[in-house]
């Protein structure tokens, strides 16, 4: 976990190669995308469960930084403003592609496109241990998918991106306390689904929200 | 964020148990000493509370476990390609001036040919000179709008792609955005 030296200094950095970019640097605009290419994808990815589409909303994501640049303002911290931009752009294709599916032109997908593969890490594992791995990112996903959108976007912004309560509240545009309080419910609803998973294999049941 | 009204339990002020506030920040490290202390005699004191606790570990553990992939080797390079040339905005902004010249132009040599020009080839010139500056600041902005109506008319693909890009980074980036207004503003 980060202490507030570090993030104060990564944002001065991001600040710095941000200036850079309103100068059209390009270089400076591909280190930006080099720091924060793993956090954006792995964001993407958590909200729509497959690799391509992540890649895809990434890809977008950072272009729409590019074409904000010249009214990029150092107000607010750039690491809170990409991730705001992130948490809309995957939103809005989970909610286009249940759009589509709704009109039928699209063959249903199982827990949102999320397939064993996308979960699949590039590194050693026993055939095993990598099919109980998969088997619980699939069921995470099924739960945390579930989950109402605030407390989901407080849960993944907080676990998996690194960001303080204050960032996460400045990325929400709530307050602390507001964030705190969804937290508190994404994990108790969490545990609900997940603890007879974990205890005796029962996995949880799909449907409606939790 | 999100336009939607939220449920009402994903309400941000739905009141939480303050012992299950202070498991969730124990877990993010975010506990004060007092706090930690006022946990501390509530886990003592109550079983379902330290149960709790022990249940919300393994959720914590587990999510640990929720790998994402990375993005693919030269992902940024792939990004910065993709970029759009440095003209691009500076050909939409001299387009109007440049079809205005040409249509002056225009207007001079067609002057000429029919016979005005027999007189004095500089009669063009003298002709196109009859417009006022308020004339020709009319004429230029309604080359201004047939400019954009061109992008629209007659498919300019690119443009369309950027009008509709527009109206999408807003819905992204929230309706009070005001780095959002100011690229759109800057856009046109």
């Amino acid at each position: 976990m980060s202490t507030e030296r570090d993030r104060e200094t990564a944002a001065r950095i991001d600040l710095e190669l941000m200036l850079r970019v309103q100068q059209d640097d390009r270089e400076a605009f591909g280190e930006l995308v080099r720091r924060y290419q793993n956090r954006i994808v792995g964001l993407a990815y958590r909200y729509l469960g497959s690799a391509a589409d992540a890649e895809d909303v990434a890809q977008d994501v950072f272009l729409r930084v590019h074409r904000a640049r010249e009214s990029y303002q150092p107000t607010a911290r750039f690491s809170t403003w990409i991730h705001r931009i992130t948490v809309n752009a995957s939103l809005n294709r989970i909610r286009s592609r249940k759009a589509r599916r709704k009109i039928g032109s699209e063959m249903p997908m199982t827990a949102e496109g999320a397939t064993a593969a996308d979960a699949v890490p590039a590194d050693e594992l026993g055939a095993h241990e990598r099919m109980e791995r998969d088997e619980l990112s699939v069921v995470l996903r099924a739960i945390v998918d579930r989950l109402p959108e605030r407390q989901r976007t407080a849960l993944l912004l907080n676990k998996y991106q690194d960001l303080s309560y204050e960032e996460v509240a400045a990325t929400m545009e709530l307050t602390v306390s507001a964030v705190k309080s969804l937290l508190t419910r994404a994990r108790n609803n969490v545990r609900r689904e997940l603890v007879p998973y974990l205890e005796q294999g029962a996995l949880p049941t799909p449907g409606e929200e939790l | 964020m999100s336009n939607d009204t939220p449920r009402p339990d994903d309400a941000a002020d739905v009141p939480v148990p303050p012992d299950e506030l202070l498991l969730s920040a124990e877990l993010d490290g975010e506990l004060t000493e007092d706090e930690r202390r006022t946990l501390e005699e509530a886990l003592a004191s109550d079983p379902r509370l330290a149960r709790a606790r022990d249940e919300l570990l393994q959720v914590d553990q587990a999510l640990d476990r929720w790998i994402a992939p990375g993005p693919p080797a030269e992902f940024a390079e792939g990004v910065v390609a993709a970029l759009p040339s440095s003209g691009r905005v500076l050909r939409v902004r001299w387009l109007p001036w440049a079809t205005a010249a040409a249509l002056l132009v225009g207007t001079g040599v067609f002057v000429w040919q029919t016979g005005l020009g027999e007189r004095a080839p500089t009669d063009a010139v003298e002709a196109a000179h009859v417009l006022s500056d308020a004339e020709l600041e009319a004429i230029a902005e309604d080359l201004d709008v047939l400019a954009n109506l061109d992008a629209l008319t007659l498919a300019d693909e690119t443009e369309l792609i950027r009008l509709t890009d527009d109206l999408d980074l807003l819905d992204d980036l929230g309706p009070t955005d005001p780095i959002a207004l100011g690229e759109l503003s800057d856009h046109r």
